[in-house]
């Protein structure tokens, strides 16, 4: 059976292809700067991701409008956590890295979840579901307000961060949800007003989606 | 540890920290992460590691990075194992690759993170306690039994 066991193994390799480029991400990231986001390691790497995580700022804030050369900017979340978007020139997508590492809102213990956040420890097992979530809100010191969106259930479980500006208006978003995407995430963030990229949502197009 | 040093054990390392992590979690996308989170630990943490443990050392974290990363429930969809294996002909149900990693897949991972460690990189009872923090006994107890589980399993699939 030894001998059975170590030709399976011998033959399960890290490909080449992929053996590089962890090697290149680790000589690129240099113990002061911190670990190179693993989201964006992911989005080059495989396609076929079932953790998502994902920042994102919203395309028509006025930030993004006068990005017409190269631009940083930092967003500061709720649990302290620093994303820097960099936006270069010609280029349709910016780029991220995660400056500060990401906690994160929700944690499973004993098949229960919880909710911890700004000195809350909750359970919230019976608030959320497929298609239900817990909100939390809490308004930063600089003035910007972030929204905490939880949901889905003991198996599957994930949570979204909305960042609003002083007038309100929505600025960035982050999330850390299993795929594919429960029904939850797309209510929560219509209920903030913001994009979701589901047409039902978005344009009132079609039925309601259904987990 | 300096960087240089750090790669150096990457080239060393990498394949047994990525098999170990695979026959943990079964995923080829998460083992893939867990071999790369290993070494930024390592290198954001400045540790040392004294000459000849390092890659007792690197088995150990990637146990503990697998522990978190089960507990945190998101463990990505597993690559069907016909993607992995490159097949070779097997002379019966029970030598092929793929079958024993279905059955593996059927024995709890506390056994299967055993069965590996001795039979895949041969470590002794004392070494995979010191890997695991486990008692000798307990691992022995769980050789045992995942042995036990896995050749039933294996029978099964003739």
């Amino acid at each position: 059976m030894q001998e059975i066991y170590r030709k399976t193994f011998e033959q399960i390799k890290l490909k080449e292809e992929s053996k590089q480029k962890l090697r290149s991400n680790i000589e690129q990231t240099s113990p002061s700067k911190g670990a190179f986001p693993r989201s964006a390691i992911k989005w080059a790497a495989s396609a076929a991701i079932l953790a998502l995580i994902i920042v994102s700022v919203f395309q028509t804030s006025s930030y993004v409008a006068a990005a017409t050369e190269y631009m940083r900017q930092l967003f500061h979340f709720g649990d302290g956590s620093v994303v820097e978007i960099i936006h270069e020139e010609n280029a349709t997508v910016a780029s991220h890295q995660i400056l500060q590492d990401t906690n994160s809102y929700i944690c499973l213990e004993n098949e229960k979840l919880y909710f911890i956040f700004d000195n809350n420890y909750e359970d919230i097992t019976d608030k959320v579901s497929e298609n239900t979530y817990f909100r939390y809100e809490k308004s930063l010191d600089n003035g910007e307000k972030t929204v905490i969106l939880v949901g889905g259930t003991p198996d599957s479980y994930g949570w979204v961060e909305l960042l609003f500006d002083e007038n309100g208006s929505y600025i960035a978003n982050r999330m850390n949800v299993p795929v594919p995407v429960g029904a939850w995430v797309d209510k929560a963030m219509a209920g903030e007003n913001v994009p979701t990229g589901n047409p039902y949502y978005d344009f009132g197009i079609g039925d309601a989606p259904t987990s | 540890m300096k960087n240089e040093e750090i790669l150096q054990l990457y080239d060393l390392y990498a394949d047994n920290i990525f098999k170990f992590a695979y026959s943990y979690i079964g995923s080829y996308a998460d083992a893939e992460d867990i071999v790369q989170n290993v070494f930024l630990k390592l290198l954001q943490r400045k540790l040392y590691i004294s000459k000849g443990k390092e890659k007792s050392y690197l088995m150990s974290m990637t146990a503990n990075a697998c522990k978190d990363l089960l507990k945190s429930g998101a463990v990505r969809l597993c690559v069907p194992f016909d993607d992995i294996i490159t097949n070779e002909p097997a002379s019966s149900m029970t030598d092929s690759p793929i079958h024993m990693l279905a059955a593996l897949k059927e024995v709890p991972e506390k056994y299967r993170i055993v069965l590996h460690l001795h039979y895949f990189e041969g470590y002794r009872i004392k070494d995979i306690s010191r890997i695991l923090k486990l008692s000798a006994s307990a691992v022995s107890m769980r050789l045992t039994r995942g042995r036990n589980e896995l050749k039933i399993l294996l029978q099964q699939e003739e």
